[in-house]
């Protein structure tokens, strides 16, 4: 019995690693050319906070709360760079090659010829349910790296996308009415 | 004023502050650790306590409390960007959640904020460093003005680090 516990938790924390991305060492040098570096960490304990003290009263806190509460967390690293070229397919490609893992599907792939922007959108699965997400977004000018860990119900997915850090990925025309609007 | 209003008026302002005597702690901490690592004392900033009496009281942007230190005149490399980091995680310790970083190498700027939740009030440690000048500010939110914080954490830090105030909306 102790054994089965044992391997359940060992097999839960190889999973818990295989949905975290890991950022390559190499990425320290992105960040020394970069113009800015933002690193959003929302773990475990921040989340856990959001949950505890969001209210059931408030529709938009329970809205969120509903989101966060199966999610372990939340990590977004951006890297702006002054000019085009400072990274190249090889830094992404290291990314890349961890979202071909064991687990990862890759279903999304928006890619705009006109503004060379491309985003990757890839899922983890553990037991036939969503475990992780991990967005990989590139610009010219831009490397965005966000990574979801925890179950997530694909009809939050939109709730997600443009707050905590994630970037909007739809660059539809309704998105940006809205982003107009709230200019 | 009647004799009897002193210890009535005493005890209310003892409330006030009571639930902020623990964060303060924490934050004159890494005030501290800032003024040992870069060698200078805060700026002095007049009339500090009376604008934390009103932000108390009037809780604008939904701020219940702040406070607020600065340090001017720095000669500050960008190459020791990742001490100052260093220094302030370690004055915060454990009981802090790291929650955004933004760092600009090239112009040696860097904005670390922290959050920690404390009976039903989140407290944000933001501290900021450039070229000459670093501030640390510490402010205390109520869940649902942390929330709004939390929808755009990317946004709360450039904002932090260009803006003096950070809870001007």
């Amino acid at each position: 019995m102790k054994l089965a516990v044992c391997l359940l938790v060992l097999t839960a924390g190889a999973a818990q690693a295989q949905m975290l991305l890991k950022i390559p060492d190499s990425f320290s040098k992105l960040a020394e050319k970069a113009e800015e570096v933002v690193d959003v960490t929302l773990d475990p304990a921040t989340l856990g906070l959001a949950s505890k003290f969001l209210s059931d009263k408030d529709a938009d806190e329970k809205a969120a709360k509903k989101v966060v509460s199966g999610l372990k967390g939340i990590y977004v690293r951006s890297y702006t760079f002054a000019k085009e070229g400072e990274y190249s397919d090889a830094d992404v490609e290291l990314l890349r090659h961890q979202l071909r893992g064991p687990g990862w599907s890759c279903i999304v792939n928006v890619r705009s010829k006109k503004d060379r922007e491309n985003a990757q959108v890839c899922f983890f699965s553990q037991n036939g349910s969503v475990a992780g997400l991990a967005i990989v977004a590139t610009e010219p000018k831009e490397l965005t790296i966000v990574n979801i860990a925890g179950f997530i119900d694909p009809e939050h997915l939109g709730l997600l996308e443009g707050q905590f850090g994630i970037p909007k990925i739809h660059g539809d025309d309704k998105q940006k009415k809205q982003d107009k609007d709230d200019d | 004023m009647n004799g009897k209003c002193i210890p009535a008026i005493g005890l209310l302002l003892g409330a006030l502050c009571w639930p902020a005597l623990g964060a303060e702690h924490d934050f004159e901490t890494v005030v501290g650790a800032i003024e040992g690592q870069l060698g200078v004392h805060r700026t002095h900033i007049p009339m500090m306590g009376f604008a934390k009496l009103f932000v108390r009281v009037s809780a604008p942007s939904g701020a219940h409390g702040f406070e607020l230190a600065t340090f001017e005149d720095l000669k500050y490399s960008p190459e020791r960007l990742r001490d100052f980091r260093a220094v302030v995680s370690e004055a915060l310790g454990t009981s802090w959640q790291p929650m955004v970083q933004v760092q600009a190498q090239g112009r040696g700027e860097y904005t670390g904020i922290f959050v920690r939740g404390r009976r039903g009030q989140f407290h944000l440690m933001i501290t900021t460093i450039e070229a000459h000048e670093a501030t640390v500010v510490e402010i205390q939110l109520s869940p649902s003005q942390w929330f709004d914080w939390l929808r755009n954490p990317g946004t709360m830090g450039k904002r932090s680090r260009h803006e003096e105030c950070c809870t001007e909306e």
